[in-house]
């Protein structure tokens, strides 16, 4: 699987919406879950999802069927780096498998926290088609087994908080001038009174590192999946709005301190030996902010979105055939970072 | 400053969460992140177990209502409510109809509701569409023969039976 594609079409809102994704939780009726599933049982399932790839012509061009028992644990968490699968499912040690899509478009991880968690993803502000997607997805494998599914309560899932539609509609949003200006935590506590929830990793001490955060819905009974959708929607929109709004007021009031910051970055990921994560995180979020408010041209958001998932640890440890150390994947993602920006400049 | 987790590695990284309104905050080291299934950068939906978080809903559940119930196990896998309590997980899908009655209303608090409403399997939508016609069509009875309109009745009696007979057929 290869995610160069993934990231490098054209994708709508960008600028803000790094990539929308749909997840939904799917039961076989008769299986137990999580710990009162056996190995065997596990098996069963894994072994009817196998049957329904080779049977689907479909899925057979389109996809790929890996037994998670044979992956290493690196490639394991290159693919949760990607997230492809969760990292939870990275790490579990049940029978499992994962159908994965080769254009990394979609995938389906079989014996999860549920049976199944099919999830499709699409760069940029997408959601509708997205959830097209996975719905497709679903049809396709409610053909083949019966889903554990009840008149009231719905999808039968794991946790209860899945139950119903069993969807989470999610997308993951780079605001950096909305936490430049503070107004990030505003927004923050808006959309959760909404019932959608906004998560974000912050680095050490400073709250402006990355500035990623994912926004995804809390409710998935006794609302429909277009009614899920539309509000996340409206709330996505309305920040990806404010967070415009503030760069384009940055941009005229502060221009001289932006320019800076960005151009700053952009030359430390241009000719720096050594980069830990957190730094990358910082000066790329800076350079990502500097692409979309037009200063830098050199390189595109797709590139950057690439880059990010690339250096990750696992990412790079992949690269090597000896395990590395934090200090000597620090000077391997620093090498990624001159390559991918010295070859745009020369190509340009 | 020190991991709050483990109390012994030095902290590298913040976990900010904000579910309903409340902003939880947490000095977490490399090894605790990854353990509770944080990534290094935009942690996604997936990689937080909500079901965690929402699982304190049911320690307002009644405890004489978990201890009574106690003993009962779910005639499939064999897990009691209080499995279905403490680990704030089903044991399988038929716990959900086995202890209904403790669940629902934490289901209730969870998503302010307990009907679906959203996307129904073909395979299981036949049987649920016939089963909503039958109960809109037993309602018209009623209100036909409260009306005096028994024409009208004799042909919605005969078409429930007909729908009650392909359903006892079916199971």
């Amino acid at each position: 699987m290869t995610l160069k594609n993934f990231y490098n079409t054209d994708a709508k809102d960008r600028d803000v919406a790094v990539s929308s994704r749909i997840r939904l939780a799917r039961n076989i009726e008769g299986y137990a879950f999580g710990k009162r599933l056996s190995n065997e049982k596990a098996a069963e399932i894994t072994e009817k999802a196998k049957q329904i790839y080779t049977n689907t012509p479909a899925m057979s061009e389109e996809y790929e069927f890996l037994s998670m028992d044979d992956m290493s644990e690196n490639d394991a968490a290159v693919f949760a780096e990607q997230h492809v699968i969760s990292p939870e499912f990275a790490q579990s040690r049940m029978p499992r498998a994962l159908l994965v899509k080769k254009d990394g478009t979609a995938s389906v991880m079989v014996n999860e926290e549920d049976h199944l968690r099919i999830q499709t993803m699409t760069a940029g502000f997408e959601l509708k088609q997205t959830y097209e997607n996975a719905d497709k997805l679903d049809d396709l494998f409610e053909g083949n087994v019966k889903y554990a599914f009840s008149e009231n309560l719905g999808y039968i899932t794991h946790c209860p908080t899945n139950l119903g539609t069993g969807l989470r509609a999610s997308v993951m949003v780079h605001i950096p001038c909305l936490v430049a200006t503070g107004a990030a935590g505003k927004f923050i506590n808006a959309a959760s009174k909404l019932g959608i929830a906004v998560r974000g990793l912050y680095g050490e001490g400073s709250e402006a590192e990355g500035c990623f955060f994912q926004l995804s819905n809390q409710i998935t009974m006794g609302v429909s999946e277009g009614e899920a959708i539309e509000k996340l929607e409206s709330v996505v929109s309305g920040i990806i709005d404010a967070e415009r709004k503030t760069r384009e007021a940055m941009i005229k009031n502060a221009s001289v301190q932006l320019k800076d910051r960005v151009f700053r970055s952009y030359g430390i990921l241009k000719y720096a030996y050594s980069m830990a994560t957190k730094e990358f995180m910082q000066r790329i979020s800076d350079v990502r902010l500097g692409i979309a408010a037009g200063l830098i041209t050199d390189i595109t958001l797709a590139d950057v979105d690439y880059l990010i998932i690339s250096t990750h640890p696992a990412a790079i440890q992949k690269t090597s055939s000896n395990i590395l150390t934090a200090q000597e994947r620090d000077v391997k993602r620093a090498e990624l970072c001159r390559v991918a920006f010295g070859e745009r400049r020369s190509e340009g | 400053m020190l991991c709050q987790k483990c109390n012994k590695n030095e902290a590298t990284g913040i976990i900010k969460q904000t579910i309903n309104g409340k902003t939880t905050e947490m000095h977490l080291c490399a090894q605790c992140m990854q353990q509770m299934g944080f990534l290094n950068m935009g942690n996604l939906a997936e990689s937080l177990d909500i079901g965690k978080i929402f699982g304190g809903l049911f320690n307002m559940m009644p405890s004489a209502q978990i201890t009574a119930a106690n003993v009962r196990k779910c005639k499939m896998c064999g897990a009691t409510l209080h499995d279905f309590v403490k680990e704030g997980k089903a044991g399988c899908p038929a716990c959900y109809e086995e202890f209904a009655q403790g669940v629902l209303p934490v289901i209730q608090r969870i998503h302010g509701n307990v009907q679906h409403k959203g996307k129904i399997p073909r395979s299981a939508g036949g049987e649920i569409s016939k089963k909503r016609e039958l109960k809109e069509l037993k309602l018209q009875l009623t209100k036909a023969i409260s009306e005096q309109e028994f024409e009208k009745a004799a042909q919605l009696r005969d078409r429930i039976r007909e729908i009650e007979k392909e359903n006892g057929a079916e199971s």
